[in-house]
């Protein structure tokens, strides 16, 4: 049910690895329980993560919520059209709702990630 | 927890449920944003079943309500209501209510869910002892139809006339056989209607209502909306914009308060707070961009820090909006910022409401006052 080609952490952000580049958004799990997303701040490239650490926010009409970083490294690329149109989260999570791409500094932290099953499984038990 | 009568009705429909003030409530059918929508172009409805509503009755109900509410009932005619306040004696507000004169020794109020059991308990003390004060709560439900197609809805589903009840006002009739009290008011700054029946009518009403709405458009719409409303409409929520320590004169709700009426509870202290002034008031802050505040944010204006009471993003506007007890100073049209999670976000301090249906273009013809 979950894309397998994806890896995803506690905090329901998804993973998508090639080589050292990670883009990293929300899962349609995490979309629907927000609701309606209306405003998403996210970092400056060349920002340094920690795998972890808050990389930005994100507003849904009833609350506001920390983006976490799945992994740790540079940021290389950000998702400019969530700026205005963050609804693009709700409509297409896996998609055009990517947020960042991290240059990863050890893309072994990857594999410490949940597979699709392994979140499917997660997100039943919560 | 106390749930609405349709429960079920609204959970088959994809409402996600909440709490809210001891009830278990639709916050939104999964798209508030497209909630809001619905009302603002068309029409949506809302169960708000969870809302008090008492009726008063005796020969002195009028004498002890005008004793304990801050409008005047004297200038209401049967069937007439206003937007009125209760106030303790230090001039804080115990709740905002509507009340409705049925006849000149029968009144019914509409109070908040959050101040229900306070609301009784505080009436009971102080209304004269022959009054009777009965709860309809739990034995009926009340369901909002708000947009500007809301009265074609109810004169499609066979409402008597909706067009010639004027705002405010409150008559009794049927909908398909069943018997409901309609009144003109609602709490998102459109045109609407409150329609009550009996809970074994329930769902019937509801299902009208939609098969009927479907031709307009019409939407189940949940609480997170009708925050998203009242507050574009620059209405007060009980808990932020007023509460028992905050005066109406705080609150911008001076119109509601005829301090000429004669004694009620609580005038000595608000005509003190109207005539020397007080330190903050309510005003209104339209943010620069999406950046969303939320109660409890600090604002930083050039008379002084401030507070946000309620905050949101308006689908209806494009940005974010709040409500705030900044510094009575303050002028219309300054820039504020605001601590938003650590960050100074800039705003302007507008006028309220951010969004009145008056100054929509292309209104249709309505029948309102």
């Amino acid at each position: 049910m979950y894309p397998e080609n994806l890896r995803y952490s506690q905090s329901h952000e998804w993973v998508r690895a090639e080589d050292d580049l990670a883009t990293v958004g929300i899962t349609d799990f995490a979309a629907e329980e927000l609701g309606d997303i209306v405003n998403i701040e996210l970092p400056e490239v060349g920002t340094m993560l920690t795998a972890g650490q808050a990389f930005g926010s994100i507003d849904s009409v009833k609350a506001a919520s920390e983006l976490i970083a799945p992994v740790s490294g540079e940021v290389v690329e950000v998702n400019e059209d969530l700026e205005t149109t963050p609804e693009l989260v709700n409509q297409e999570p896996f998609g055009s709702g990517w947020m960042i791409i991290i240059k990863m500094e050890d893309p072994s932290e990857v594999d410490s990630l949940m597979t699709s099953d392994e979140y499917e499984h997660f997100i039943e038990a919560e | 927890m106390k749930t609405p009568v349709l429960r079920e009705v609204h959970v088959r429909m994809g409402a996600r449920m909440g709490e809210f003030a001891g009830w278990e409530l639709p916050i939104d059918y999964g798209s508030s944003v497209a909630e809001v929508r619905a009302v603002r172009e068309a029409v949506g409805v809302f169960d708000v079943s969870h809302m008090g509503r008492l009726t008063i009755v005796g020969n002195n109900a009028a004498e002890g309500l005008q004793s304990l509410l801050t409008n005047d009932i004297s200038v209401l005619e049967d069937g007439g209501g206003q937007y009125t306040l209760m106030t303790n004696d230090r001039g804080g507000v115990v709740d905002d209510l509507i009340v409705f004169r049925r006849s000149a020794d029968e009144f019914q109020l509409v109070v908040n869910a959050s101040n229900h059991d306070k609301d009784i308990a505080w009436l009971r003390d102080r209304m004269p002892k022959d009054v009777r004060i009965e709860d309809r709560t739990l034995h009926t439900v009340l369901f909002a139809v708000q947009g500007s197609s809301a009265k074609d809805v109810l004169a499609d589903a066979g409402f008597e006339n909706p067009y010639s009840l004027r705002r405010f006002h409150i008559a009794d009739g049927t909908i398909n056989r069943i018997s409901v009290s309609v009144s003109r008011t609602g709490y998102t700054g459109e045109d609407g209607f409150e329609i009550e029946c009996r809970k074994d009518d329930a769902e019937a009403l509801w299902d009208i209502i939609m098969s009927v709405g479907s031709r307009f458009g019409i939407k189940p719409c949940g609480l997170a909306a009708r925050d998203v409303l009242r507050t574009e409409a620059g209405l007060p929520l009980y808990g932020h914009e007023i509460d028992e320590n905050i005066s109406p004169v705080e609150a911008g709700l001076m119109r509601w308060v005829k301090l000429s009426k004669g004694e009620f509870c609580g005038r000595a202290a608000i005509a003190t707070a109207a005539q020397s002034g007080t330190a903050r008031r309510i005003m209104g802050i339209r943010m620069e961009g999406r950046f969303v505040p939320r109660s409890g944010d600090v604002v930083k204006c050039a008379e002084g820090d401030g507070k946000v009471t309620s905050g949101t993003f308006s689908p209806t506007l494009g940005c974010g909006i709040a409500m705030a007890f900044l510094p009575a100073e303050s002028k219309i049209g300054s820039e504020v910022s605001v601590d938003i999670r650590g960050t100074e976000r800039l705003g302007l301090i507008v006028e309220l409401p951010f969004y009145s249906r008056k100054n929509k273009p292309l209104e249709g013809n309505q029948n309102v006052s």
